[in-house]
């Protein structure tokens, strides 16, 4: 399955997701409603060491993780820095990037699949019937099995363009890609009323 | 039932996809990508509340760590940065997108499509965009308004191709509507 989850196994890796999801989500809250600067940069610390526990490699992993959410921060923070509030940059950058660093970490270590079934879980534990888990269950694996089915169709389409003319293909080849894929989703759907039962 | 599940599917993968594709950079340095027309499209072809579906679909799966936004980000992450507000904007976006061209005699012709993706598309989504930025960002309401306004020139562009892709679609496939 394609994902963000490292190749390489980590002692974080076989913690319980459902557990890492919830410590997410109190760490995020706690980070959100703490407002002081040092509680997001210690909390980054917190996170980056974890990593490191493991190893050089994951850090850097992480670390790369961050890359995009680290030149965000230093603008935020040099906003505010021109605005004349250096404490309250600081204050969000930090909380911003110990969230996204835990966040990724937490994805780094648990497959698409076990978060699927943390939510599958806590759909059943708050009382949504079967069918429509089975329902969400299916339109997962369907997305799952279009997206390279369509990227493979618009590859297919840029190059028929190329073949034929010179122009960039751009957004000329979304019409024919949008009335193939619906053709292909009637015919999923044909497939499913004939084997299974949704209704 | 098994139509809608599919066609719900079919255009999250459509919405991932998009944002796959070579990106265009405006003169000012903003990158631009085709994932927010999926958004539009999802609302003008599927209608308010299938389209609202499938883009949520869409974000569970982001949530779940697949690298399916732009750029090929992914995971809980992504729902931690200054962009929340506008991931959160997809959703009400393609809502009101079907919501308002559903509101025409036939909504996906050309006029109906393009009023529905202006409104849901870039108003509802740039406002979602702004609240976003001023609580992920710390900064005032009209501070990030002024960081929203580069991407208005790009979103009417797509407002438009969204509007005549799917006026092609619902001449090609007319039981569509």
């Amino acid at each position: 399955m394609i994902g963000a989850l490292s190749a390489r196994t980590t002692r974080y890796h076989g913690w319980n997701a459902g557990a890492k999801l919830i410590a997410l989500c109190i760490f995020c809250t706690l980070i959100g409603f703490a407002q002081w600067v040092v509680v997001g940069w210690a909390g980054l610390v917190l996170v980056l060491l974890m990593a490191r526990a493991e190893g050089g490699w994951f850090l850097k992993l992480l670390l790369g993780d961050l890359k995009p959410a680290a030149v965000v921060a230093v603008m935020i923070a040099g906003f505010q820095i021109a605005l004349g509030n250096p404490w309250k940059g600081l204050e969000v950058a930090g909380g911003l990037l110990a969230c996204i660093a835990a966040a990724m970490m937490l994805t780094r270590t648990t497959s698409p699949a076990e978060l699927l079934d943390v939510v599958d879980g806590w759909l059943e534990a708050l009382g949504l019937s079967e069918r429509p888990r089975r329902k969400l269950a299916l339109a997962v694996a369907l997305t799952l099995r279009f997206v390279p089915a369509l990227s493979e169709r618009a590859l297919r389409l840029t190059e028929a363009h190329r073949a034929r003319s010179p122009k960039r293909p751009g957004w000329r080849i979304l019409p024919p890609l949008a009335i193939g894929a619906l053709d292909e989703a009637d015919r999923a759907a044909e497939a499913l009323r004939a084997r299974a039962d949704l209704n | 039932m098994e139509r809608d599940l599919t066609r719900i599917a079919l255009f999250a993968a459509l919405i991932a996809v998009l944002g796959l594709m070579p990106r265009l950079t405006l003169a000012s340095g903003i990158p631009l990508t085709a994932q927010s027309m999926g958004i539009m499209l999802a609302g003008t072809i599927l209608g308010a509340r299938n389209g609202a579906l499938s883009v949520l679909l869409f974000l569970g799966l982001v949530a779940l760590g697949l690298p399916l936004l732009a750029g090929g980000r992914g995971g809980l992450g992504v729902f931690a940065g200054p962009t929340l507000g506008y991931l959160v904007g997809f959703v009400l976006g393609a809502y009101v997108t079907g919501f308002v061209a559903a509101r025409f005699e036939n909504r996906m012709a050309f006029v109906p499509s393009l009023t529905g993706a202006l409104i849901g598309g870039i108003i509802v989504m740039t406002i979602c965009g702004i609240i976003g930025m001023k609580f992920m960002m710390g900064v005032s309401l009209s501070q990030a308004t002024v960081f929203a306004l580069p991407f208005l020139p790009g979103d009417v562009i797509k407002a438009v191709l969204t509007a005549g892709i799917t006026a092609a679609l619902w001449k090609a496939r007319p039981a569509l509507a």
